[in-house]
């Protein structure tokens, strides 16, 4: 079983607490199965043959959000996330996985993105900016969630590298860079969709992949990298990063005041998993007239509500829903007007059980409004 | 008695709990049983480290309310079955361990800070809730408990007082017990009661102090009012090494007795010195480690901080100043991550007792022979952490390397030290238990602490629970 790799932490974290109070899942559902604690007592029991993979337990191995604030919070350095990743895998590899998860992958094999969506109508709703080249400096991959549900981010984004001159398409055929796929523990199947989409980005012969998307970010910095897929000659940013970099070198100056109190909503996969928090903040303070609040969980210890692969919302829609209300909550109690998020999945998450009155917009929307 | 799954009763019982609390807070599943039937406990741990069964509970519920939990009562006490009320789940006794099956109560959706009353200064909160999760609300309106165990993100109010559990720093701010106010309880047949809202009165005998302890055998604490306290303007420590254990703890007694009040006072015997204090805070040395906290204003703080000075500087001894004290503030709670703790293939246990500074001393160096004398495989450390007027905590623990792999041996074993040792405290006028509680682990040598005092209890017992539900076989009850 591939778990054995993770052994040290499942035997560490069966006994322990000390990151109980912080789980995202944990907090919110209250179940003791939810936590990293919960997760060890029965990895050790499958690792031992004590138990074998029931519906019950496959379930709770899933329902976690792999948000990796156990990871941030433990003193040990214990790797729960990365524990639950490989028990994904042999659940797969035993065939037990849950019927959602079959739906995501069938759906990404045949369609490219995980909602069976029509692969041709993937940059449908995207405006005049979308370009097409063969050949460009810098190549925008736009990913599933804003492709089909938040065209607007993509709008956004192709509206500033246009005004700053940028020399950048996008990718005709884009398709999932595999998140979904590697999340639900389809390692086989990610790295066939890798196969498949990595050497035609190289074929654009771009020198920075550039995404709105901090799944794919993730995905092509460290998952990409892992499977061996050779990076060199490719700078990977998320656009915060980019966008912060475009205002340094003076290519781009917001100019139109936003006038508005903001809240930045740090993702998972920027700043636990790559340590990328400033690019957010930067872009923020670039834009004049914003009035800057700070949460009170934020940076590497941010709420999550699901960011992993986007899969949280689809499988299990009423615990992700609870994790957005939560995070809702924490950015309310800023008294912030904005919630700028730096994730499509976080957007749309939140958007679905907004009842605050407090509007929710990628950073890159503000940004571009304020061009 | 045990409810089948399959069976009608299953069914009907299911269906009960779920028209109180709704399905989808009722669990039946296999993770659940699994992650409710270990606590913090060596036996479940190494029952599980071992592959053994332990026992599980049929039912594990989420209520969210008072009412909802008086309704789950009636439940239990309408089929007799067994009730056991879990908050975090973190306790070293077993008391949360349903081991008897029927229903487990999970207290955690009771989980909303319900008044903040800055006027008198305190604080009502359901009793689900963890308790660092109330600290981090306090903190953010300026106010603090002062309840700071290393389990504040592990255990829940309920949990503390279920146990009379205390935090690092008591002897300025209390035990839990100290805390209280008053309580909202609900009783074994699901009656609601509140005790009166202040702890101080002369109206009968104290009820908040009868179910502070009882650790879920007389009911659900289902709301506190706790006390708070506004935010230190300073926090200084000191720390000092003593030549032995006898010299730091006359200097503790001394600042104790004359009456000065320090938040933290940490004594470590020479074992723990060497090895612990060496190991994390990189003072190797010699004696006996002694650190302590003033803190408050910072006029006061420094008046205080100086008296005791005096005190310390009357005994030989090495002045380690302000570094040690605050480099462990911040580090207080990796102790307990996994590395710094014991934890299996080690046996462990932690003999947590209090007496009279008279006394105390009799029963460190009585509880040290025990284990020297008769567990050869068996190592000895302890320090004093929680200090009172009249004495003070000793926090004793036994580690063992390698205990025997057959878990019957291994259980026997363990409770042998266990037995021995608390027999040897009692004797120099300990206690089974400072702030851990007795739950499964010690209830068998309730009766001799207490003597015919404890036919009080059970009497209080029987006409609170009289069809025997609420955590059976713990706190020396009689089981099922």
């Amino acid at each position: 079983m591939l778990i054995e790799q993770q052994f040290a932490t499942i035997d560490a974290c069966r006994f322990c607490f000390m990151c109980r109070h912080v789980c995202t899942v944990g907090v919110v559902s209250g179940w003791e199965s939810d936590t990293p604690r919960g997760k060890g007592l029965i990895l050790f029991k499958i690792l031992r043959g004590h138990a074998t993979y029931s519906d019950d337990l496959v379930e709770t191995i899933y329902r976690c959000c792999l948000c990796g604030m156990c990871r941030t919070w433990c003193v040990g350095g214990y790797t729960m996330p990365e524990a639950v990743l490989l028990a994904r895998s042999d659940i797969v590899d035993q065939g037990k996985e849950p019927e959602g998860a079959r739906k995501i992958r069938a759906n990404i094999m045949a369609a490219g993105n995980p909602f069976g969506l029509p692969a041709e109508d993937r940059f449908k709703a995207i405006g005049d900016g979308k370009v097409f080249k063969d050949k460009a400096e810098v190549l925008y991959y736009v990913g599933c969630d804003t492709a089909y549900s938040q065209p607007e981010i993509a709008n956004a984004f192709a509206k500033i590298l246009l005004r700053s001159g940028v020399d950048f398409t996008f990718l005709r055929g884009e398709t999932s860079s595999g998140k979904p796929l590697t999340v639900l523990g389809y390692r086989n199947e990610a790295n066939k969709v890798a196969e498949e989409l990595w050497p035609r980005i190289r074929s654009t012969g771009c020198k920075v992949l550039v995404t709105t998307c901090p799944n794919s970010y993730d995905t092509f910095r460290n998952d990409y990298a892992a499977m061996g897929f050779d990076l060199d000659g490719i700078e990977v940013l998320h656009a915060t990063e980019y966008m912060a970099r475009l205002v340094k070198e003076g290519r781009v100056t917001p100019r139109n005041p936003l006038h508005r109190s903001v809240a930045p909503q740090d993702s998972t996969y920027l700043c636990r998993f790559n340590d990328a928090c400033d690019g957010l903040r930067r872009v923020l303070q670039a834009i004049p007239g914003v009035d800057l609040k700070e949460m009170s969980w934020t940076r590497d210890r941010a709420h999550s509500c699901g960011e992993a692969g986007g899969v949280l919302r689809l499988l299990y829609p009423e615990l992700s829903e609870e994790l957005a209300k939560r995070m809702l909550e924490e950015a309310s109690r800023t008294a912030a007007q904005v919630l700028a998020t730096a994730c499509p999945v976080t957007k749309r998450s939140l958007a679905s059980v907004n009842g605050r009155g407090i509007e929710i917009r990628d950073v890159v929307e503000l940004f571009a409004e304020s061009l | 008695m045990p409810v089948a799954a399959g069976s009608y009763l299953h069914e009907m019982i299911f269906s009960e709990l779920a028209d109180v609390v709704g399905p989808d807070n009722v669990s039946t599943s296999q993770s659940d049983k699994i992650a409710y039937s270990c606590d913090y406990y060596w036996i479940p741990e190494m029952w599980v480290d071992r592959g053994c069964e332990s026992p599980t509970a049929e039912f594990i519920v989420h209520p969210a309310t008072t009412e909802e939990v008086s309704r789950i009562c009636k439940i239990a006490n309408h089929h007799k079955i067994p009730l056991t009320t879990w908050g975090g789940g973190s306790g070293s006794q077993g008391g949360a361990l349903p081991i008897y099956g029927g229903i487990l109560l999970d207290t955690k959706k009771l989980n909303r800070v319900i008044a903040i009353d800055t006027t008198s200064l305190t604080v009502r909160a359901e009793t689900g809730i963890i308790m660092q999760h109330l600290e981090w609300a306090l903190e953010k309106e300026g106010y603090s408990t002062m309840h700071m165990p290393a389990s504040i993100g592990c255990a829940t109010l309920g949990g503390f007082l279920a146990h009379r559990g205390t935090g690092v720093l008591s002897t300025k701010y209390g035990k839990i017990e100290d805390m209280v106010m008053s309580l909202e309880v609900v009783l074994p047949d699901g009656t609601v009661i509140n005790t009166l809202p202040v702890p101080r009165h002369a109206s009968g005998p104290d009820l908040t102090q009868l179910f502070l302890g009882s650790e879920g055998t007389l009911g659900v604490m289902t709301r506190a009012t706790l006390k708070m306290h506004p935010l230190p303007e300073e926090r200084r420590f000191h720390a000092f090494i003593f030549k032995d254990l006898h010299a730091a703890m006359e200097v503790g007694r001394g600042i104790m007795t004359r009456r000065l009040r320090p938040s933290v006072m940490r004594l470590y015997d020479e074992a723990e010195t060497r090895r612990l204090i060496k190991r994390v805070l990189g003072i190797d040395r010699e004696g006996s480690y002694l650190v302590f906290c003033f803190d408050g204003d910072k006029d006061l703080v420094e008046l205080e901080m100086q008296k005791a000075l005096v005190i310390c500087r009357s005994q030989p001894h090495e002045d380690l100043g302000r570094e040690p004290g605050e480099s462990w503030w911040d580090h207080r709670y990796d102790f307990f991550f996994p590395n710094h703790m014991f934890r299996l293939p080690q046996a462990f246990g932690t003999l947590d007792t209090v007496a009279t500074f008279a006394n105390i001393e009799k029963v460190y160096w009585a509880m040290k022979r025990v284990v020297e004398e008769h567990f050869p495989a068996a190592r000895y450390i302890g320090h004093f952490s929680h200090w009172y007027e009249w004495g003070c905590m000793l926090y004793a623990r036994f580690i063992i390397e390698q205990p025997p792999q057959d878990p019957h041996e291994a259980a026997v074993l363990y409770n042998r030290i266990w037995d021995m040792c608390l027999r040897a405290a009692m004797k120099e006028g300990g206690v089974l238990n400072e702030h851990h509680g007795i739950g499964l682990k010690l209830g068998r040598l309730m009766k001799e602490l207490h003597g015919p005092a404890f036919g009080v209890m059970e009497k209080i017992k029987s006409v609170l629970d009289p069809n025997n539900i609420m955590n059976p076989g713990k706190m020396g009850f009689k089981g099922l």
